[in-house]
């Protein structure tokens, strides 16, 4: 384990909750605003972040409300940022699945030299028909074949940036062409991986720098951090070497009533008007209007999923089946509580917040935190102005900040 | 005379990115309307789109385009870059395609286009009180397909309120039908008819080269924007603004 806490910023448009464009604190009159962006990654970096983290999903997202996620490039705005910031991180993500790796390896290679060596790379296989479409595909690939086109991904990727004389030759990339730009600042950028797959977790053991992981409990997370930390040992890699950072989504007030509030106003301005039970009929690839809604789910109707994610549909399954949940629950559920499902939150003011974080910490279920901010700016502002002082009090965080060189140098091995 | 300025990024080495910015910089307080940024040869330290993201940050009016491979890789990836180039620079950035002669060249240019056509004017317009942030029967898909490039779309991300990026072709590439697709063509010279691209000597050549070892190839006169006549309007200096509107371009795109 580290011996003090990494802290990663998740960056996006309004934050990760659904609800957060709606709030009277958000600022809707120009979207994306770069500059907002921008503010954001400044202010995490004074704060002392290490990292922050640009999600990417190359589809557009059908349906009224907004995107959660990141709708530019995150190459282009790593690059942005980059040059907005001094010490920080930038996590960019790419699709492993729809890109030529010489294109992502030379503009890789520029805008690592652009932050001074500061990117990191997050490699993930795209889920989804639609996002096939926009790629010359009708449907995706398979899911073991994603995973396995991830790892030549990233094969081609590093040979190009090593200099290899025939840089790759595989089943998905071919790759002959040596990179026509200088290789990066430091031979390659961090790599980082998320998914938590068993496919998903070989890949991060044999490549990864950081893993950015959910958690909804601390069991679960313990039983994750000591599987991949073995996992990593077994591809000869030094355990240390590989940090864990795991998701949490702090709701802050000044007070725990003021933390829950905020929870409980965004989960009502994201439920307001929606269609839950049309979004879990698509999460299960299964028409649930037609059932009834205060009824139990119909496991037994529920075909295999074919284009979804499996990881999404599988957890409510889960927790229908565990809590004895009604369709109206169960959408209910997959609707407002995306966070909540996918991530461990915490809310209240800071001292109780950091309380959760100190619990998690000590459980040995980490190397670093991942802030999935529930609504931005306004969490990391109260981050950076409660919730870090009162980590550094207690010792979970450095009291100053120690930035990308210092995470690189930290167990360093080299992917193999 | 509206001038854009062709400039291969051969800097090397860590601070290739200060030294590209002292260039520009020169250019920018010089009244240049855009740089182009080209690749560079040997082995350069920085490519052209993500350069122009971190430039656009750090400079304040010149417009920056830049070059991405044309029928290279996907559309898809070409169209959002640049789209989210524009966002970067808020309406002050576009796309310098050069083609390299090959049959599709102008579909995927056009492709590129059609994507960043897909969202109407106003189809985002988040509304807190009904919930309602976008407005998908304003959001289309491209249809047909383009039999090379199957790209359904519509791109994920919705364009600036300026339109979309600027696209200047390199007229010297000689590409079939680059002129239809393209917003601005940069010529050798005037064209004798706009729908073909002369070859004379390049005017008006200023030497900014040299500058710690960043070459600059010099001025070029642009030659005329697409629907708006044979020539751009004579402008002495840079202009301010979106650079759709400054090139005079300004029809949404179908």
């Amino acid at each position: 384990m580290s011996e003090k806490a990494w802290l990663s910023l998740n960056l996006s448009e309004f934050g990760r909750h659904s609800g957060g464009w709606r709030h009277p604190a958000s600022d809707v009159s120009k979207v994306p605003d770069i500059d907002t962006y921008v503010r954001n990654a400044r202010r995490a970096e004074a704060a002392g972040f290490d990292l922050v983290f640009i999600a990417d999903t190359p589809v557009h997202a059908r349906g009224r409300v907004s995107n959660t996620n990141t709708r530019v490039d995150p190459l282009e705005l790593a690059a942005a940022l980059a040059a907005s910031t001094e010490r920080l991180g930038i996590v960019a993500t790419v699709s492993s699945s729809y890109n030529d790796p010489f294109d992502v390896a030379r503009r890789v290679a520029s805008v690592d030299r652009i932050s001074g060596g500061r990117l990191a790379l997050n490699v993930v296989a795209s889920t989804g028909d639609t996002v096939a479409q926009n790629f010359g595909r009708d449907t995706q690939l398979p899911h073991e074949d994603r995973y396995v086109m991830s790892n030549e991904f990233l094969e081609a990727l590093t040979a190009l940036w090593d200099g290899t004389r025939v840089a790759h030759e595989g089943r998905w990339f071919t790759e002959h062409r040596p990179l026509d730009v200088a290789p990066p600042v430091h031979g390659r950028p961090l790599l980082v991986q998320a998914g938590s797959s068993n496919e998903g977790r070989n890949i991060a053991a044999r490549w990864a720098d950081a893993i950015y992981a959910g958690g909804s409990s601390i069991e679960r997370a313990q039983e994750y951090y000591s599987d991949v930390k073995s996992r990593v040992a077994a591809a000869g890699r030094e355990p240390d070497s590989v940090k864990i950072l795991l998701g949490i989504a702090p709701f802050l007030g000044l007070t725990d009533a003021e933390g829950q509030g905020l929870q409980g106003v965004l989960d009502d301005l994201h439920l307001d008007g929606a269609d839950t039970i049309g979004r879990l009929s698509s999460i299960f690839e299964h028409d649930l209007s037609a059932y009834d809604p205060d009824g139990p789910v119909p496991f037994e109707d529920l075909p295999e999923i074919r284009s979804a994610s499996v990881s999404l549909s599988g957890l409510f399954k889960r927790i229908a089946a565990e809590e004895g949940l009604t369709i109206r629950q169960t959408a209910r559920q997959a609707y407002a509580g995306g966070l909540q499902n996918m991530q461990w939150t915490a809310a209240g003011t800071a001292t109780t917040v950091a309380d959760e974080m100190q619990r998690w910490w000590e459980a040995g279920t980490l190397d670093g935190f991942a802030v999935v901010a529930p609504i931005l700016p306004k969490t990391i502002d109260d981050v950076a102005d409660h919730l870090v002082p009162e980590l550094r009090r207690r010792g979970i965080v450095p009291e100053e900040p120690r930035g990308i060189e210092e995470f690189r140098a930290a167990g360093r091995t080299l992917a193999v | 005379m509206h001038t854009i300025v062709l400039l291969p990024l051969d800097a090397t080495g860590n601070d290739a990115l200060s030294v590209t910015l002292d260039v520009v910089r020169v250019l920018e307080d010089s009244g240049v309307d855009a740089v182009a940024l080209l690749p560079g040869s040997g082995l350069p330290a920085l490519e052209p789109v993500t350069t122009a993201a971190a430039l656009a940050r750090l400079t304040g009016r010149i417009g920056l385009l830049a070059a991405d491979p044309v029928a290279a890789g996907f559309p898809y990836n070409t169209a959002r870059r640049l789209a989210s180039l524009d966002h970067v620079g808020d309406g002050r950035t576009g796309w310098f395609a050069a083609g390299d002669g090959g049959a599709h060249d102008a579909a995927f240019v056009g492709v590129v286009r059609d994507l960043w056509g897909t969202w109407e004017p106003g189809a985002q317009h988040p509304d807190k009180a009904t919930g309602d942030f976008h407005d998908d029967t304003r959001i289309h898909r491209i249809d047909p397909v383009d039999p090379h490039y199957r790209v359904h779309g519509p791109l994920d991300t919705p364009p600036t309120g300026w339109g979309a990026p600027l696209l200047v072709a390199d007229g010297r590439s000689r590409v079939p039908g680059w002129a239809d697709v393209a917003d601005v063509v940069v010529v050798d010279g005037e064209p004798a008819d706009p729908r073909e691209f002369g070859v004379v000597p390049a005017a008006d050549v200023a030497a900014y080269g040299g500058s710690r070892g960043v070459a600059v190839e010099g001025l070029l006169d642009l030659a005329w924007a697409k629907g708006f006549g044979a020539a751009v309007a004579s402008v002495a200096g840079g202009g301010q603004g979106p650079l759709r509107a400054r090139f005079e371009v300004s029809e949404v795109l179908s």
